[in-house]
């Protein structure tokens, strides 16, 4: 697997949050956290343990694709999508275009690595034109390619917990990624609360104020 | 000479009969008398004798001074029923007759206790005609309301507890109707809205829109009159206010749609545990707001339907149906600071235990409670 490479030509991520609104941001990490959730419940709660967890990696994978469309459709003013199928045939990925991002979702074990070689992440990465100066209203055609990074979380049970979601930017020849990065865990920690804490869903208790008796005439 | 039942009140008959949903040949065939006389009671033109009235008494399970009992004149804003096409006259005339009881024992209990006062803006619409309000006067209603209740702008855990802090009287009641879901009035002169709930409708997200629902008409129908609740294209419009009214007050846009991450049934079933409301209703608002295009709309619909959520959706067995406290409260308020018996109460209002227990939800335990503590006064020595 390949590594990141430590320099830096320009920040990528500026361009990025340009023209990617926030909103979108938080709907989309929404999507991959419930991914996680929904994929671990479904898969194990059907199957054996080991069935569950060999089951679980393409289960969501669709799941977070399924909902990014989902996304899209939220965000139809700022968001396009495509469903693409890969250059053989044998399968799908999902392709978000917002303003001159482009953007795919990956699984990868930390956000320093990259994802398995695919023509399309191959063929994005080349169009972008991240050098020094990049104007993107001057560039019409390119795009900056982004990445959605986000991988299991070890310790969640079932597998039902994301460690991290991070959208990062992959160098021309997709060999590195720029040194900037936009952290959605740090961008919306109480969105991240909101899926690790499951108390956040109780019932809240309500109790009745209390009255008092009206006082007899004399009596007040 | 036949004995009758002096001072036997027919409207109280004709009322009992009508919560019962029952015709006069049948209340007839029940207590063993002919039609004619049912109706000569009702007219007050006879009353029943000794063991006919005590058929009756039996048959509605009513104490017979409630029979003897002067039938109040009130007053009372048109009845908003919230109900299928299908609700027959039958199942609306049962509903009227329990509503007012409720408003009956209610008004005796507020003698006793203090409950808290009508608490609504003064700047809520006073239109006689529904064609007044535009849909964005709703929603703005809606939005003022939340915030003159101090909500904030997310969901509302328990839409009863509110209503009932801000004097609104809301009991859950079963009318043994599926086609009514709900009926509201205002109380005058007195003004105290009244909202009275089917509890045959046991789902939780379901009934909480059933209320809201019942706030708007509360809120923006004051000046609705009756002759415009009869014409059937404006009730139609009322309906799709008060519709309206609901679905903003407990879905208000901005806080909502900042939710709404993806549009699929999956993230609405997620936030229907947050907003305790149904993903019917969420995918409503949706394209009220505007969120989804008619295809969309229909794309969801379809998929809704083939997952056969149209007669069960997901958590709605998980969530818990907001119950009614304020008048179990103010029961429990009377007999606990001593100032009268539940037998008394049930006396003096003129309705029996049963009732008072199945239409107010009164605690049978302070009903039970005066029976231990009756066995208590009177101690037993043993024989030496």
């Amino acid at each position: 697997m390949r590594q990141e490479s430590s320099d830096s030509p320009l920040m990528a991520s500026q361009v990025f949050l340009d023209h990617v609104p926030a909103g979108v941001l938080a709907a989309m990490l929404r999507a991959v956290l419930q991914s996680y959730k929904d994929a671990s419940s479904a898969c194990y709660e059907t199957m054996r343990p080991r069935q569950a967890k060999d089951a679980s990696g393409p289960f969501r994978r669709n799941k977070i694709e399924s909902e990014l469309v989902g996304v899209g459709e939220r965000f139809q003013q700022v968001i396009s999508v495509e469903d693409n199928l890969y250059k053989r045939g044998t399968g799908n990925y999902v392709e978000l275009t917002c303003g001159v991002v482009k953007m795919t979702e990956s699984c990868v074990p930390s956000p320093k690595d990259f994802p398995r070689d695919a023509d399309y992440r191959e063929t994005l990465a080349e169009s972008t034109q991240l050098v020094l100066g990049f104007v993107p209203a001057e560039t019409p055609g390119k795009y900056l390619y982004a990445i959605l990074l986000h991988g299991v979380d070890g310790t969640a049970k079932q597998r039902s917990g994301c460690r991290f979601a991070q959208v990062r930017f992959p160098l021309k020849g997709f060999a590195s990624y720029t040194e900037d990065r936009v952290d959605l865990f740090a961008m919306f920690p109480s969105i991240v609360a909101e899926y690790s804490d499951q108390s956040a869903t109780a019932d809240e208790v309500h109790t009745m104020l209390p009255l008092r008796v009206i006082p007899k005439i004399g009596e007040a | 000479m036949r004995l009758g039942t002096p001072g036997f009140i027919g409207t109280r008959l004709r009322e009992s009969r009508e919560a019962y949903g029952l015709s006069a040949t049948a209340l007839a065939e029940m207590v063993k008398v002919s039609k004619q006389a049912i109706y000569q009671y009702e007219k007050g033109d006879d009353s029943p004798g000794p063991e006919v009235f005590e058929r009756i008494c039996l048959l509605f399970k009513h104490e017979p001074h409630f029979f003897l009992r002067p039938y109040p004149n009130w007053q009372e804003s048109p009845k908003f029923f919230r109900s299928l096409a299908a609700a027959t006259k039958t199942a609306r005339l049962k509903a009227e007759a329990r509503h007012s009881w409720m408003r009956e024992v209610i008004n005796y209990l507020s003698e006793i206790v203090v409950l808290p006062p009508v608490n609504l803006p003064k700047t809520m619409p006073q239109v006689e005609d529904p064609n007044l309000l535009s849909m964005e006067d709703v929603e703005r209603y809606a939005a003022e309301l939340r915030r003159f209740w101090n909500l904030g702008d997310g969901p509302i855990p328990n839409l009863t507890r509110v209503m009932e802090q801000n004097g609104i009287i809301v009991l859950r009641h079963s009318l043994d109707a599926e086609t009514l879901d709900a009926v509201s009035a205002w109380a005058l002169p007195e003004n105290i809205p009244y909202v009275l709930l089917n509890s045959d409708k046991e789902c939780a997200a379901r009934s909480r829109l059933d209320l809201a629902h019942e706030l708007g008409h509360v809120c923006i129908h004051q000046a609705i009159n009756e002759t415009t609740l009869n014409k059937q294209e404006l009730f139609a419009l009322i309906e799709k206010q008060a519709f309206r009214f609901g679905s903003a007050f407990l879905l208000p846009e901005k806080a909502f749609l900042e939710d709404v991450y993806s549009i699929s049934l999956d993230a609405l079933k997620v936030l229907k545990r947050k907003w305790r409301v149904s993903i019917a209703m969420m995918i409503e608002r949706l394209k009220t707001l505007e969120i989804i295009d008619p295809d969309q709309h229909r794309r969801l619909r379809i998929a809704y339907v083939s997952r056969r959520w149209t007669k069960e959706e997901p958590f709605d067995r998980e969530l818990a149906i907001e119950q009614p406290a304020l008048i179990q409260s103010a029961f429990r308020t009377i007999v606990e600071s001593k100032v009268q018996r539940a037998e008394q109460i049930s006396a003096n209002s003129g309705f029996s235990r049963h009732w008072l227990e199945s239409l107010l939800a009164a605690p049978a335990e302070i009903f039970r409670d005066e029976v231990k503590l009756e066995m208590k006064v009177l101690p037993f020595k043993k024989r030496a």
